[in-house]
């Protein structure tokens, strides 16, 4: 009996860990969106990590993300309805998803740590993006982009 | 087996390499870190000594003074510059690379094994004593001299610049005409938004030339990596005969033939892989401050998907460009390289 209620209350702790877990990621999809729809290409630079993932490319510069944000805001770049479709922790593949070359897998091995998530959210027109993303206590940094493809 | 010879061969290639003369850091202000040859980052301190290998980045106020006896470099804000080394004429010799933003450079004497200074576009050996180099976002350069001579070469063709004068490259192309400019006037930041302009106005033209660079310095890696190839080989073989050289002519004769043959032959093999890298490390310069960051320019201004055929053109261009970098350039990479 008391092995069976350990077992209970393992599987929800577990389960409420997974949901956390998965609001947390949520919340992650719609802070950043959010940011880009409203244009905050500052506040989005200061998110951001260097060096960072924009696809294959590894960038280094501040300067260029705060261009790179600032423009996609410029052109109307939105980030409409997105939905949570993958939040998982970065393991040694990964960098598969991104892009397969040994530039993206080292950039994953060391840049990234190891708390770090993989997010994929789709949007209205059923496009996807991957994001990069860090949470700490106080902080959240992005460090790559992928999409929308 | 082969791939795991050669990561370990350039780990410690990357690792050995030293500037003939230390770079020692006398001033600094504002946004600038270091990256080591081992590939960790910290900001820069006054005090610091840099090294072969090592990279200095200034951010848009960061401004680094580095004392190298004799010579004198302020790196300006928003530049990229790396300490280098190739091998010239059978002997090694420092290179600074500039990939992104301006230097000036003062010599107080000279010795005739002045550094070279490379950008992406030209070469420039030191004649003089005071001048300045911008690198330009499309990967163009301008060499601004104050006093004494420079030599800048590009594409086979050489030009000597005298006091006041200034010369521009574009990427791919061979000096431009010789123009009269007091150094004082040249504003890196407009010189550099037009060049910023030029690389976006015509991204096919653009990514073109990227390529066209890379090709280059492709061609420099299967060149040295041949002949490095043929110097180990030979060096292999007479490591082999040394015994039987000891035997015959005796150990005095073998000793002799082994400083005389064998040490000169093993460190010109070392250096000719040290040019394999730095053609590599061209490459990644080429790919990290110009291609890379054409991409992430026309990535921006295209992401809402509209159609647009020039935007789908410089695509394929960019893939064929990631493709020939992968292939050739990758292989003699390192982890603290990325």
């Amino acid at each position: 009996m008391k092995k069976l209620t350990f077992l209970l209350l393992a599987a929800v702790l577990l389960a409420s860990c997974a949901s956390i877990q998965r609001s947390e990621d949520e919340g992650n999809i719609e802070r950043i969106s959010k940011l880009i729809n409203t244009g905050q290409a500052e506040q989005l630079t200061a998110m951001t990590e260097l060096p960072f993932l924009l696809d294959q490319e590894i960038i280094l510069l501040e300067n260029d993300m705060l261009t790179f944000w600032r423009t996609i805001v410029e052109v109307g770049f939105k980030v409409e309805e997105p939905l949570l479709e993958r939040g998982e922790r970065i393991d040694a593949d990964s960098y598969k998803d991104f892009y397969d070359s040994m530039e993206v897998q080292t950039f994953f091995d060391k840049y990234l740590e190891k708390q770090s998530r993989l997010l994929e959210l789709k949007t209205n027109t059923d496009q996807r993006i991957l994001l990069l993303v860090t949470d700490t206590l106080f902080t959240r940094k992005i460090h790559g982009f992928k999409g929308p493809y | 087996m082969k791939t795991i010879t050669l990561a370990v061969g350039l780990l410690v290639l990357v690792l050995l390499c030293g500037f003939a003369v230390p770079n020692d850091v006398v001033y600094s202000e504002g946004e600038a870190s270091v990256r080591y040859k081992g590939g960790y980052e910290e900001e820069v301190f006054i005090g610091d000594v840099y090294d072969t290998g090592d990279t200095i980045t200034t951010g848009y106020d960061g401004f680094v003074e580095l004392d190298q006896e004799g010579l004198v470099l302020k790196i300006n804000p928003d530049t990229v510059f790396a300490l280098q080394e190739k091998e010239e004429g059978g002997e090694k010799t420092g290179v600074f690379a500039l990939a992104l933003g301006s230097i000036k450079f003062r010599y107080d004497r000279l010795t005739g094994k002045e550094p070279m200074i490379h950008t992406s576009s030209c070469v420039a050996g030191v004649r003089g004593t005071e001048f300045s180099v911008y690198a330009g976002a499309d990967g163009s350069a301008l060499i601004v001299v104050d006093s004494g001579l420079v030599e800048v070469e590009s594409e086979g063709r050489a030009v000597q610049l005298g006091a006041e004068e200034g010369v521009e490259v574009p990427l791919g192309e061979p000096p431009g005409e010789k123009f009269r400019v007091p150094a004082e006037k040249i504003d890196y930041r407009s010189w550099n938004k037009d060049k910023l302009s030029k690389l976006l106005d015509d991204p096919i033209e653009s990514i073109q030339r990227i390529i066209e660079r890379l090709d280059n310095y492709i061609s420099n890696v299967e060149k040295y990596k041949a002949l490095h190839a043929e110097y180990s080989e030979k060096l292999a073989e007479d490591r082999e005969n040394l015994p039987q050289r000891a035997e015959k002519e005796g150990q005095d004769a073998a000793r002799k033939y082994s400083q005389k043959v064998i040490d000169p032959l093993s460190i010109q093999t070392f250096n000719l892989f040290l040019n394999v890298r730095y053609y590599s490390l061209a490459s990644l310069s080429l790919r990290r401050y110009v291609g890379g960051r054409l991409y992430t320019f026309m990535k921006a201004a295209n992401i809402t998907g509209e159609s647009n055929r020039d935007y789908t053109e410089y695509l394929k261009l960019h893939e064929r460009f990631l493709n020939s970098f992968e292939s050739s350039i990758v292989p003699y990479l390192v982890d603290a390289d990325i």
